[in-house]
């Protein structure tokens, strides 16, 4: 049923290399996926694919001056064909800075990601695996939306330099809105690299729950709040905190926070952020786009600023090793860390919401965009699941605002992080995150 | 090798497109051949080839040239009216078959939790194609002359004291779509967009400000070819932009209270996209994007009453009018172009839908299903939605304002799930004092509530200041589709509209 992505085949990486035209070097990149996505709308299936993608990126070298075409196939006429275009762009170019010399490969770390159940998975099965999660929101008389995911990747590296790696991993995201007609609405995901690891009727449960407590929301006035942020929040909090600081780009521009404070306490003493590539359930690979190994890379260690992720340019400019966080050639966005872990507190989030006088819990933001992106203040909105806090106990829910905050500022001012954590999804980055208390969170205005 | 192979190597390569037809026909005989089985009442073949070019420069110097083919097909199978679909790049007579068996296969997978069976609204089959009107081929410009131009444009602007950077790009795409269904369409579009612009960054470190031309987040974009970019005249641009960005630094921050605001076009069309095009995608309104995009506070129910803005304010959506983003001669479900009223005077009288989603509310297709290529289903997009121009010239509206603000350029952007509140910021307000432009001031934003500030709309500029604005990057869908969409504004004035500083600190006189 699935296209055969296993494993990238060598011997076709090695034929792209034998074209490497005379005095250039070549770099190749190859991602194969399958990917399979049945989607939920209205409670029934809206939309159900199954795609087989190919990209190759093909990095010619000549001198100073290197080029990058992309193409989606690795037939021999269109690769001879792509070489061919980035000659005559090499020919076009004049002589740059020099390039950073292409290294060997390095000895990898094994990471055991691709689980074969997950890659035969039919969309018969994920029909009949969703049917649960309908079944669960017809109980409280919801209708589910939502999609179900599961792609099987294969990753190849290699250059003229001596690097030849291939990997392959499998994952699962599944994500689950349930609302009613009133347009209460209550979201839960979860994200693995085996489906066995996903529990649908579980996560379908969490958000019918939400959307039940979703109903008769109360307005209350915009200001600041004590908040109960949960992972859902969190998680892109912590991930635009990362576009702007966690990576070697903004380290070396100096808009970093990090940027000359590392050894210094930045955040509080309970706050200790890792990015993790090995643990095979947070989506890495064990070698980056430039193939160098992947390791786990302390950012943040009980406050105090560590480390920021480096790939070869970024680590060259700074005068360090690359850590191995080279993204897909072509981006131009730089490194920054896709695997984060937050560790955990020591009080349950019940815990946490029952030391509470006054304040909100808050399921998940939405669109998230930078106010001032140079003091880490971001806008956005909370969706599917805002509720009161009232002595201690979630009263009730309240209709959404938008809040504007600094990342930093407000992480900064947390008192404490939960014992309880999940994995996060986000813009092709994972997270293993706790829910957050946070004092005098800024909402601006009643969002709808 | 067999015939397919063969063509799957001329798919590469769009200089050969014009030997692809009979070649997709053997595409199209070998999936819907294996597709053809009892209960499926309809099915598409699609296959898309991009040709991408992009040129960057910075500071006077050239950053980068990428360049990427991208060719693939897609198969959509609507099975006892579910559907399925299945797609690949890879070519040839098993891979096809397979695709289009999984296809099928998904579509039967789709029926078992089906509870309605989907309806399609109807249209005649059609045999025809598309290519969009331009002058200059931007693919045959040489990429010395491509270069230089960035080159010029960045070294004019960064050369000025206390910039910190200027860059500048230039893209250009072709997009050449076949298309056959079931019910006999035949239809080949060859799409051309080209765009480009410059940004200009001046300070230090973390006390920098930023203004762009022809707009912000990349330029402006839109289907043509390389004429565009030499009428933005970057380089003649260049001075000026960077003079202004150090203006803005310099310039004290946007006063906070309730302004009359004359909103220039390109943020006036980011304004349109947000706040009228995705409310009233159909599919957005029956619940598609729930978990993700999110809804809709606007219902079929409203056509015909909702008062969505004031009398004065029309909104069509017409991929005909040639230059933008969304100009097409036919959608993803080869239903033909045309022009259909959203707004009129000011009531909601229709909704973006294609042929699923108009079935459900007795409507022929606004023909705004679209995929972003090959690898996605079409969903409903945006085309070129279009604010109908006003009557005022710029100056006489600007004469016509006592008191007021001029904001222009999008800077960041956020609405609700819902799509009932927003916050824009712009890079740049201008204050307006007895009917003159005046003092600029830094972080602008503004704040409102859909319907209210529709409402406030009380002048829209003429057709001589009418511009497709293109947006390159409209995101929706599961798997995450990235879009090509423009919107048609000129400048319009809103009452009473509350603005601030992204700083958040400065206390204004207020008016208007």
């Amino acid at each position: 049923m699935n296209a055969d992505v296993g494993t990238i085949d060598r011997k076709a990486l090695e034929a792209i290399l034998n074209r490497t035209p005379p005095a250039c070097e070549l770099a190749v990149a190859v991602v194969d996926e399958s990917s399979r996505t049945t989607r939920l709308a209205e409670s029934v299936i809206q939309a159900n694919v199954s795609v087989r993608d190919l990209t190759v990126w093909l990095e010619l070298r000549r001198d100073t001056r290197s080029t990058l075409v992309t193409l989606h196939s690795l037939e021999p006429e269109p690769v001879r064909a792509a070489i061919g275009q980035a000659l005559r762009i090499l020919d076009t170019l004049g002589d740059g800075d020099p390039l950073i010399p292409l290294e060997p490969t390095k000895p990898v770390p094994r990471i055991d990601m691709f689980d074969r159940k997950t890659d035969a998975w039919s969309p018969k099965q994920a029909a009949k695996a969703l049917q649960e999660a309908v079944r669960i929101a017809d109980i409280g008389r919801l209708s589910v939306a939502g999609a179900l995911t599961l792609t099987s990747t294969a990753r190849g590296i290699a250059h003229t330099g001596g690097m030849m790696l291939t990997a392959s991993r499998t994952e699962v995201d599944l994500s689950l809105t349930c609302a009613d007609p009133s347009g209460a609405s209550g979201w839960d995901r979860a994200y693995g690299h085996r489906i066995g690891d996903i529990d649908i009727a579980a996560v379908a449960k969490r958000a019918a729950s939400r959307a039940i407590r979703s109903r008769d929301p109360v307005e209350l006035e915009p200001g600041p709040y004590t908040v109960v942020l949960e992972p859902g929040a969190v998680g892109p909090m912590l991930l635009f905190l990362s576009f702007l600081s966690f990576g070697g780009s903004p380290f070396n521009r100096g808009t970093s926070f990090m940027a000359g404070h590392v050894g210094e306490k930045v955040l509080p003493d309970f706050m200790t952020i890792r990015d993790d590539p090995l643990d095979p359930r947070m989506g890495g690979w064990p070698f980056d786009f430039e193939g160098t190994p992947c390791a786990p890379v302390t950012l943040i260690e009980n406050g105090v600023a560590r480390s920021v992720v480096h790939d070869r340019t970024t680590a060259g400019q700074a005068g360090c090793a690359s850590t191995g966080h080279a993204l897909a050639p072509g981006n131009g966005f730089g490194p920054y860390p896709k695997c984060m872990v937050m560790s955990p507190g020591e009080t349950s989030t019940d815990a946490l919401i029952a030391g509470i006088d006054q304040g909100l819990l808050i399921t998940r933001f939405w669109y998230i965009n930078y106010v001032n992106p140079m003091k880490t203040m971001i806008t956005g909105t909370t969706r599917d699941g805002t509720f009161r806090i009232e002595n201690g106990k979630v009263t009730g829910a309240i209709r959404n605002m938008r809040f504007v905050e600094s990342i930093l500022e407000a992480f900064r001012r947390a008192t404490a992080v939960s014992s309880e954590r999940e994995y996060f999804r986000m813009f092709g980055s994972t997270m293993r995150i706790p829910s957050m208390v946070i004092p005098a969170f800024t909402f601006t205005e009643v969002a709808s | 090798m067999d015939l397919v192979d063969t063509v799957s190597m001329k798919h590469q390569n769009s200089l050969m497109t014009t030997q692809l037809s009979q070649d997709f026909e053997t595409l199209t005989r070998i999936a819907l051949a294996a597709v053809a089985r009892r209960g499926v009442e309809y099915a598409d073949v699609r296959l898309t080839t991009l040709d991408s070019e992009s040129v960057s420069a910075s500071n006077g110097q050239l950053d980068g040239i990428e360049a990427e083919t991208d060719t693939g097909f897609g198969i959509r199978v609507l099975y006892r009216g579910a559907w399925g679909f299945a797609a690949s790049p890879v070519f040839g007579k098993s891979e096809i078959e397979r695709v289009a068996r999984a296809a099928l296969d998904v579509a039967r997978a789709s029926y078992r939790l089906s509870r309605s069976p989907v309806r399609l609204s109807p249209r005649q089959p059609v045999v025809s194609d598309y290519t969009t009107p331009l002058r200059i081929d931007p693919f045959s410009v040489p990429l010395p002359d491509r270069i230089a131009l960035l080159e010029t444009a960045t070294d004019r602007a960064a050369t000025l004291e206390g910039i910190q950077s200027a860059s500048a790009s230039i893209l250009a795409q072709r997009h050449t779509m076949q298309f056959a269904s079931l019910d006999g369409s035949r239809i080949r579009q060859t799409i051309v967009l080209c765009g480009g612009g410059l940004s200009v960054t001046a300070g230090q470190k973390r006390d920098v400000q930023t203004r762009s031309f022809p707009s912000s987040h990349g330029g402006d974009h839109g289907a043509g070819g390389y004429e565009r970019i030499l009428e933005m005249d970057l380089p003649g641009n260049a001075r000026r932009v960077a003079e202004e960005a150090l203006l803005l630094l310099s310039a004290p921050p946007c006063p906070n209270g309730a302004f009359t605001v004359i909103l220039d076009g390109d943020q006036l069309g980011l304004q349109i996209h947000e706040s009228i095009g995705h409310p009233l995608e159909l599919d957005r309104v029956f619940g598609a994007e729930a978990n993700f995009s999110g809804t809709s506070f606007a219902s079929p129910d409203q056509l015909g009453s909702l008062r969505y803005a004031s009398d004065i304010v029309s909104v069509v959506t017409d991929p005909t009018i040639p230059g933008g983003l969304g100009s097409y001669g036919f959608d993803d479900d080869g239903t033909p172009a045309r022009r259909v009223e959203l707004i009129r005077n000011g009531i909601l009288v229709g909704f973006l839908s294609g042929r699923e989603t108009a079935s459900r509310i007795g409507a022929l297709s606004s023909a705004n299903n679209r995929a972003a290529g090959w690898r996605h289903v079409p969903i409903n997009r945006m085309s070129n939605t279009v604010l109908l121009p006003g009557t005022w010239s710029l100056d006489d509206l600007l004469a016509d304002t006592e008191s007021g603000l001029f904001l222009t350029t999008n800077r960041s952007w956020s609405i609700d799930d819902r799509r009932e509140s927003f916050r824009f910021e712009c890079e740049a307000a201008y204050e307006i004092r007895g009917g003159k432009l005046g003092q600029m001031y830094r972080n602008p934003v503004y704040t409102g509530r859909t319907v209210d500030f529709w409402n406030r709309c009380d002048a829209i500029c003429n057709e001589t200041h009418f511009k497709l604005w293109g947006t390159p990057n409209c995101g929706k869908g599961e798997p995450s589709q990235s879009i090509f969409t423009s919107q048609g504004a000129c400048p319009a004035r809103f009452r009473n509209v509350a603005v601030e500083s992204s700083a958040g600190k400065s206390r204004g006189h207020g008016g208007g």
